[in-house]
């Protein structure tokens, strides 16, 4: 009987299609040579990742009660982790280098206040927010998690 | 030496399904491990590939309880090897 009145809130859907991480000097970086020709470690393989977030309300106006249902979906696929001792040094290398990079930011004018304007806009969305919550008893009534995951490799080789 | 967690297309690996009062869990994956023998410059396996299913259900109604299973079809396979402790010990000096 509720399945047919629900009415969907909101639907997020994040794809993220060859991720990969990997390491390489400064000097390749900030070259202009294409990525695919600079001299680099990959430390995580590309792989593809999708998650969608579904959220459905049944709202009975008589007893201003709100029923949530939340359905999830992750894929993952194949992770490939390949750490070695010659990339654990180049991440430490790569730590200095940022840590000596961000000392610079420090140094930033932080933003001035917010506009008036802009900050009645947002005391107004504020208020909206407040009264939806003041008005409606938002219950939790269900929540469906489906998780694909092809995989995960952790290699490591340490060559003493 | 790797470490492989693999899943399955054809089932979700982790499926969380939760109602008021009723929560249920099942999971379902195989796990293998394998290390590299430099005299036959090939990967051997440490462990052989088994497959695990969890499973957990809890409920509120009335008096709560929690169920959990863990389930393990076939022999869990270990090879040790003299090659792998030699590694071993070489890695931990």
């Amino acid at each position: 009987m509720i399945e047919k009145k629900l009415e969907e809130l909101y639907t997020y859907k994040l794809t993220m299609q060859r991720t990969e991480m990997m390491v390489a000097s400064e000097k390749d970086f900030t070259s202009s040579l294409p990525l695919a020709e600079l001299t680099k470690r990959i430390l995580v393989h590309p792989f593809n990742l999708s998650f969608s977030l579904k959220t459905e309300i049944y709202r009975d106006q008589a007893s201003s009660k709100m029923a949530l249902f939340r359905k999830d979906n992750i894929f993952i696929d194949q992770v490939a982790i390949r750490i070695a001792s010659r990339d654990l040094i180049l991440l430490l290398e790569s730590n200095f280098y940022l840590k000596q990079n961000l000392v610079s930011y420090k140094k930033l004018v932080p933003f001035t206040d917010v506009e008036s304007d802009y900050k009645s806009k947002l005391n107004q969305r504020k208020q909206l927010r407040d009264d939806y919550f003041a008005r409606w008893k938002i219950e939790q009534m269900g929540h469906d998690v489906n998780m694909i995951a092809l995989g995960i490799q952790l290699v490591n080789f340490f060559n003493l | 030496m790797d470490f492989t967690v693999i899943g399955d297309s054809s089932e979700p690996s982790v499926a969380y399904n939760f109602m008021k009062g009723f929560a249920e869990m099942k999971s379902r994956f195989s796990l293998a491990s394998n290390y590299y023998n430099p005299n036959n410059s090939c990967w051997e396996p440490f462990i052989e590939k088994f497959e695990i299913s969890l499973e957990a259900i809890q409920s509120i109604h009335n008096t709560p309880n929690l169920s959990l299973s863990m389930t393990v079809k076939k022999p869990l396979n270990i090879n040790i090897s003299n090659e792998l402790v030699s590694n071993s010990i070489f890695l931990s000096l």
